[in-house]
């Protein structure tokens, strides 16, 4: 149960910061597919 | 195929399930078969989830999608790294640390056993019969490039993967999916590497050829619900695909509930919110790549090497005169799309002569196709194809056997996972829910065996019928699809407190009655009708409990 309690307490600033850190690298790997698409786009 | 490429798919195939059974040790409880004794590592799970997802339809219908279409395929993932996170946070630590074997069974400890019976039939039912599409996508193609008959192709890849899969149960699957990922992105880079080394055009002017066909267009912005892959319907819908995937169903959940702890569960959901993406471009890209080298290359009219052969036996002359045809244009296009390589930035000229003759290749293309269907009554899609065409014909002796092995292993990691995860649902909320509760461990144990050895069965069976049902990658999709947003509904229906069984109950029943109704008379497409199934189940759910406690 202990366990359980440290769990929440810090879950949601964990849940934060792996949001943004997804976020960071998605934006870069669809920013290239971006950039592919308006640079050699017809 | 040359011998040496047999020999390394004979030699992965024989080790896969060598291997599988060495790793059989421990599992001789349930919970060690179906659970691992829940002691495994984040980035064993991590990967394994992964490679279950990752089909043989990723290794040869993707590459063909990216081909003819390009990139845009890649909007379907767009929700996946949000729903890895919402799921981190919300059903990983709530059926971890329920002690549950299937996401399902944790339903009857929130509503009440119908709810669950429902859920795990529906997951049965759909999850049965997509793992013999997933089967037959590999199967049929096997069958026309090597001339072998359907059902060998299937044994092939069937019957290696229910020994391992029966013997060495969910610690086998997971580390078989660890060694077949690899060999996956190993044969996915090397194809890549060789097609960068044998263009005769630069990187760049392989990227400008491409681009100037549409295949670089990744993102559609338009709110188009019944256009299939748009940034928004990849956003939304997208995103309650995963959701319910990786979070409702078992093949997915039974992966994580593997993990050692609840924190190393969140982290293997996290390795594909990583890198799901990246490595779903680097499979359209291989595609793309493919479709730039046959501009200089002269590829098959016909990549369906069965279909070829009835057209020539039919009607020979009449398609030795469309070959004739298709070698000048393709000479001309050939010669265009080195204009277009050569040309400044701006010169609009070369690229519109080269679309032109794209244009005339395809024309000459779709003559053929229509033989095809006229002759064969059979669907004309040969997008399965290219990639293997591809493959044999152009790869490196030894690489294009890496290749196929590396279709092979993205067939058996999901088809194992999925059995794997239909045994556990037969057996645990099926047979001893329902028919024997209270026998010793020796006896599920052998009962699951069965049951493993049974979905195998079934599945090759529906792979052999599965062959005729048109484009394999939309197919699975759709199966899943029917079911998918409704039983999401439900879970999302179970974290709202005083949520009741009979809301639940209902609001399931209406919610695919709703997706039904959707599929078949409105023109949205599927990646909606997830919303769709999950929002329904809310609105109906959500009153009934509260009407049912104001009774109360």
């Amino acid at each position: 149960m202990v366990d359980d309690t440290q769990e929440t307490s810090s879950g949601g600033s964990r849940f934060r910061i792996t949001l943004i850190r997804v976020i960071i690298v998605q934006i870069i790997a669809l920013g290239l597919l971006l950039w592919l698409q308006i640079r050699f786009g017809r | 195929m040359h011998w040496v490429n047999w020999l390394i798919v004979i030699v992965y195939l024989v080790w896969v399930v060598v291997d599988g059974i060495k790793k059989s040790q421990d599992t001789d409880t349930v919970s060690g078969y179906f659970m691992a004794n829940k002691s495994l590592s984040w980035w064993v799970v991590g990967l394994s989830v992964m490679a279950t997802q990752l089909s043989a339809v990723t290794m040869i219908g993707t590459p063909g999608q990216g081909a003819t279409d390009g990139l845009r395929f890649i909007q379907l993932y767009l929700g996946l790294p949000l729903a890895m996170v919402i799921l981190g946070v919300t059903i990983v630590p709530l059926l971890h640390g329920s002690g549950v074997y299937t996401a399902y069974e944790y339903l009857e400890r929130r509503f009440d056993a119908k709810t669950r019976s429902l859920t795990a039939f529906l997951f049965l039912i759909s999850r049965g019969l997509s793992v013999g599409t997933i089967m037959a996508a590999p199967g049929v193609v096997f069958s026309a490039i090597f001339g072998i008959p359907l059902t060998w192709a299937v044994a092939m890849i069937g019957v290696p993967t229910v020994i391992y899969t029966m013997v060495g149960g969910v610690q086998a699957v997971a580390w078989a999916d660890v060694k077949q990922m690899i060999l996956i992105v190993i044969a996915l880079v090397a194809i890549m590497f060789v097609l960068i080394i044998q263009m005769p055009v630069s990187p760049l002017e392989a990227l400008t050829i491409a681009g100037a066909t549409g295949r670089l267009q990744v993102f559609d912005f338009s709110f188009d619900m019944s256009e299939r892959y748009t940034f928004w319907s990849g956003m939304i819908g997208g995103t309650f695909l995963m959701l319910s995937y990786f979070g409702t169903d078992q093949s997915q959940v039974q992966r994580y509930l593997t993990a050692r702890s609840v924190h190393e569960a969140k982290s293997s959901l996290l390795m594909s919110a990583y890198w799901k993406i990246p490595l779903q471009a680097l499979v359209l890209l291989v595609g793309v790549g493919v479709f730039v080298y046959y501009q200089f290359v002269r590829p098959p009219l016909l990549y369906n090497p069965t279909h070829e052969a009835a057209v020539v036996a039919a009607r020979g002359a009449e398609y030795d005169d469309l070959q004739r045809r298709y070698a000048e244009a393709f000479t001309l296009r050939e010669a265009a799309a080195f204009a277009v390589a050569d040309a400044s930035d701006g010169d609009r000229q070369p690229m519109e002569l080269f679309l032109a003759r794209e244009q005339e290749i395809q024309v000459i293309r779709g003559e053929a196709l229509a033989m095809v269907v006229e002759e064969t009554d059979e669907s004309s899609t040969d997008v399965n194809y290219i990639i293997p065409r591809f493959v044999l014909s152009e790869l490196p002796i030894g690489l294009a056997g890496l290749f196929i092995a590396g279709v092979f292993a993205a067939a058996m990691s999901s088809i194992a996972g999925e059995l794997n995860a239909l045994s556990t649902a037969s057996v645990i909320d099926f047979y001893k829910r329902w028919m024997r509760p209270h026998a010793d461990d020796a006896h599920y144990l052998t009962v699951s065996k069965g049951a493993t050895v049974f979905w195998g069965f079934f599945a090759c069976i529906v792979a052999t019928y599965a062959a005729t049902l048109g484009s394999l990658i939309e197919v699975v999709n759709r199966f899943g699809s029917f079911f998918y947003g409704s039983i999401l509904g439900v879970f999302l229906l179970a974290m709202i407190p005083g949520a009741k069984a009979r809301g639940a109950f209902v609001g399931l029943i209406i919610g695919m009655a709703t997706v039904g109704f959707v599929a078949f008379q409105t023109p949205i497409e599927y990646l909606w009708q997830n919303v769709i199934g999950a929002v329904v189940v809310l609105l109906v759910g959500v009153p009934l409990s509260l009407m049912e406690r104001g009774k109360a």
